[in-house]
């Protein structure tokens, strides 16, 4: 890909955001950090992202509904759900939703960037279709 | 009324078929409950590596895990022991309350979550010895019979951190909740010699009496008594023995217990202190199913457990538990045991033994212990370092009686 993969991180939990921006952006890519879904959600409407990885249980706005607002914004932006430990079955729903993929807590920053990578190629092989 | 005075007297009575029953199947629980703990903290201590991201619920219904495998645990030890004391489950509730605090303050402060969240707060073991090394300063001194001859450790939260070996959350737990009312101050009588590699380690707890002393000896000579390193060392041997009479100037020897009351409690938290040791020491009264139990609690325990009866074994049933372990040459009667993985050893009439008999005997114990684990080398390199020792207590004794 010539521009690097732009990346948005949904957490209100202040240690997976710290953990996570440094880990991505060493693989290159641009990666903003949220700590809620209102916040997110704002930014979605001035531009559009590839990935956009959020956790599923947050405070005003879930991780449900800002799948459901970026799919909704851009069909072709890939959500990658952060599941609490023990809440699978959410994560299952938001798959039914049009979910990418979802990662439990706890993970190893690597175990993402592998479904990043995933969603990457996914993204490629679409717009080769398209163009 | 006590847990080990409950146990007693329950113990008298002649228990049904089915008491029995219960019981059996409670312990085969308490160590199925155990492991499942001991799971629970190994995974933990992957998740805290570093590697993990993870996030307050994760470690909420972690700590809901142990806690109720803990509760489960209570339940089962109050069957064991014929007790109800419902203030072991306000003690747990009260520690539950402490974590959830300290999850909730470190919320308060999310700039300090890099890594583990709360990691620092949740330092149950620096707590737990702070606390503890706290009330064991405040208590007073005790005279020179109990000091150690080699270099005696300075007893920081830290050094003694280090050389217990703690790594587990209960094993902190307990000690915060029983070990500030033990006394008197058992880390004066802690030995702690290197030389080079060679690092000896002893710990008498309990009356340091003029055997114990001669075992500690054998076991931590001087520095000057040894000629080489040994690759088997550290070796952490923990002495303990009670019922140590008020000497005639009225100084107090060291011992753990309240004039021979004991409180199961504290047997669990002492055995936490034993965690990492290679051998264990114990001379005491009690009965055997009450050290089973003891040592079924101990979280970490040691890998061979030794203990010295000074009286035959008291009864047939004690005896249809353990293997005999020695043989017809030896001078007095070994057993062992295999509980939770480990081997526990059991020597009877062991006070018949006095001074020298009883240092070689202690000495060709441990050998065997040391042998019973495979390791030819280690038991090569012990019973090397064994006669060394006992070669400079034989002569530190010969020339103790020459000056007398």
């Amino acid at each position: 890909m010539e521009n690097p993969l732009e990346i948005v991180v949904v957490d209100d939990e202040l240690i997976v955001r710290k953990r996570l921006k440094p880990a991505l952006e060493k693989n290159g890519y641009k990666v903003e950090v949220y700590d809620d879904g209102s916040g997110v959600l704002k930014r979605l409407k001035e531009k559009s992202f590839d990935i956009v990885v959020t956790d599923v249980r947050m405070d005003d706005v879930d991780g449900i509904q800002v799948l459901e607002e970026v799919l909704a914004q851009s069909s072709r932006t890939k959500v990658i759900i952060i599941t609490g430990y023990a809440t699978v079955d959410v994560a299952r729903e938001a798959l039914a939703k049009g979910a990418f993929d979802f990662i439990a807590k706890p993970f190893k920053p690597n175990d993402l960037r592998v479904i990043i990578e995933r969603a990457a190629e996914a993204l490629l092989a679409e717009r080769r279709q398209e163009g | 009324m006590g847990i080990w005075r409950r146990w007693v007297s329950s113990r008298r009575r002649s228990p049904s078929p089915i008491a029995m029953e219960r019981k059996i199947i409670r312990f085969r629980r308490l160590v199925e409950q155990h492991g499942e703990i001991l799971d629970l903290f190994a995974d933990l201590k992957d998740k805290q590596s570093g590697e993990y991201i993870l996030d307050r619920q994760y470690i909420e219904a972690r700590l809901d895990r142990a806690y109720e495998g803990v509760r489960r645990i209570l339940y089962d030890m109050q069957v064991l022991c014929d007790a109800n004391r419902a203030d072991v489950y306000d003690k747990l509730d009260r520690l539950r309350s402490v974590s959830e605090k300290i999850l909730r303050d470190a919320q308060k402060e999310p700039d300090q979550q890099i890594g583990f969240p709360g990691e620092e707060a949740l330092d149950w073991e620096t707590l737990a010895l702070q606390a503890l090394f706290q009330d064991l300063t405040r208590l007073p001194a005790y005279g020179p019979e109990v000091e150690s001859r080699g270099e005696t450790a300075s007893a920081s939260p830290e050094s003694l951190t280090e050389w217990a070996g703690w790594g587990h959350l209960m094993a902190a737990q307990w000690i915060a909740e029983h070990l500030p009312s033990v006394s008197p101050a058992p880390f004066a009588n802690l030995c702690d010699e290197e030389t080079g590699e060679l690092r000896v380690r002893v710990f008498v707890l309990g009356g340091a009496s003029e055997s114990e002393e001669a075992l500690r000896l054998c076991l931590a000579p001087e520095p000057s008594d040894r000629t080489e390193a040994s690759s088997l060392l550290p070796l952490r041997t923990f002495m303990q023995g009670m019922e140590s009479p008020t000497e005639e100037n009225g100084k107090r020897r060291l011992r753990l217990e309240y004039r021979g009351k004991q409180e199961a409690g504290k047997r669990v938290a002492l055995l936490e202190l034993y965690a990492g040791a290679d051998f264990l020491l114990l001379r005491l009264p009690s009965s055997l199913p009450l050290q089973l139990f003891w040592c079924s609690l101990s979280l970490q325990p040691s890998e061979n457990l030794i203990y010295l009866y000074g009286t035959p074994l008291p009864s047939p049933f004690e005896q249809g538990v353990l293997e005999p372990f020695s043989s017809e040459k030896e001078p007095f009667h070994a057993y062992r045991c295999g509980i939770a993985g480990r081997w526990m050893y059991w020597a009877s009439h062991f006070s018949w033994a006095q001074g020298e008999e009883r240092v070689r005997m202690l000495g060709h114990f441990l050998s065997r212990g040391i042998n019973a684990r495979g390791d030819e080398a280690a038991q090569e390199d012990m019973s090397k370092h064994l006669q060394e020792g006992i070669a400079g207590f034989l002569k530190q004794t010969a020339l103790a009686q020459r000056e007398a």
